[in-house]
This record gives structure tokens, sequence and C-alpha cells, in this order.
């Protein structure tokens, strides 16, 4: 990716998906009554992240190894925000067997792994100079 | 009870995969960027030395 683009990605998916999360710290700062974190906005930030990737994959030219590895992860990490997604409205509906903080705390460490996966992607350079000779795929 | 054990279980699996895959691939790039410079660098080399040659045979030309 080249710079203009790697910056458009930074505000346009991180700040966004981080967007909530800091809101409702902001909101919690002034006195606002409410928890300083919620699982729904880690859920929303780590599919924010994840869609953003597989969108963001779609411009790299070739490398098809790094590409399968990383669309892998993300369909991966999608199937894991959704799970999250069902123990919090398995919990809305009453089932008492889902702990909420064990659900806000997990949520917490993925989005901190999505981060970190993104990061590697956002390093990623799109196009590899003489492919043939630098890469195994 | 099962339920949080195999949130715990899927989140645990999706943080080592992702700490796994995130590192392969920053250290693939860096790779990729030495290998793009050794690249840049050997063509660079080539171009000069194919720009000394035409120069010689243009002398030897005049």
């Amino acid at each position: 990716m080249n710079n203009e683009l790697r910056i458009k990605w930074l505000m346009y998916t991180v700040f966004i998906g981080v967007l909530p999360i800091g809101l409702r710290l902001l909101l919690t700062s002034w006195g606002v009554g409410i928890s300083y974190f919620s699982t729904s906005d880690f859920i929303a930030f780590g599919f924010v992240l994840h869609i953003s990737i597989l969108n963001e994959i779609e411009h790299v030219v070739g490398q098809r190894v790094w590409k399968t590895v990383q669309n892998g992860m993300s369909i991966i990490a999608i199937f894991v925000y959704g799970a999250f997604s069902c123990g919090l409205m398995l919990h809305e509906s009453g089932v008492s067997e889902v702990n909420l903080d064990a659900v806000r705390n997990t949520a917490m460490s993925a989005a901190l792994v999505s981060l970190l996966i993104s990061l590697s992607v956002f390093y990623r350079p799109n196009q590899v100079l003489g492919e043939e000779l630098c890469t195994s795929s | 009870m099962h339920i949080e054990l195999i949130i715990y279980i899927c989140s645990f699996i999706f943080a080592i995969l992702g700490v796994v895959v995130a590192s392969w691939s920053f250290i693939d790039t860096y790779r990729i960027r030495s290998a793009e410079e050794f690249y840049q660098a050997r063509k660079n080399k080539i171009e000069a030395s194919n720009r000394r040659h035409q120069d010689k045979l243009g002398y030897k030309n005049d």
C-alpha cells in the first residue's frame, strides 16, 4: 500500500472503529452513568477491522500465499465476533449461563489481536518488485 | 458454564492464531522489503554496466 492509501485506511477503519469506544470513555469522564467499556463496541471494532482487511486485500497484486492466509484469518475472526454477538443476544434473552464479563474480556482481547493483524496488513506493500525473486509463492 | 467455556476456548485459539499470523506477516514483509532493496541494487548495477558498455562501443565507433 502506498502512504496515501495507508492514511486513508487508518482514518476510515481504525479511527471509525475506535470512535464508539472513545465516545463512551469521553461520556464516562463527563460523569454520565454508563460503564467504561461495552462488549458491543469491541465487537463492532473487530468487525470493522476485518471487513476492511478483506476489502484491502483485493488491491494487493500477486502474493497469493499471504493473501490466502490473511483472508482465512479474517473469515475466522468474523465467525469469532459472530459468536460474541450470539453470546450477547443469549444474555439479553435471559440465559443466565452467559457471563457478560467473560464475553467482554474475551472480546477486548480479540479486538487487540485484530488490531495486531490489521497492523501487519497495513505494513505490507501492495506490489512487490521482482516478485519472482522475492516471494516463495 | 458450557457457553462461557466455549467462548474462552474459541477466543484463545483465535488469539494464538492471530498472533502467529501477524508475526509471520511482519517477518515476511521485512524479508520482502530486504529482497526488494537487493533487487533494486542489482538492477541499478546491471543498468550502469550496460550504460558503460554502450559508452565504450560509442567511443570505439567514433
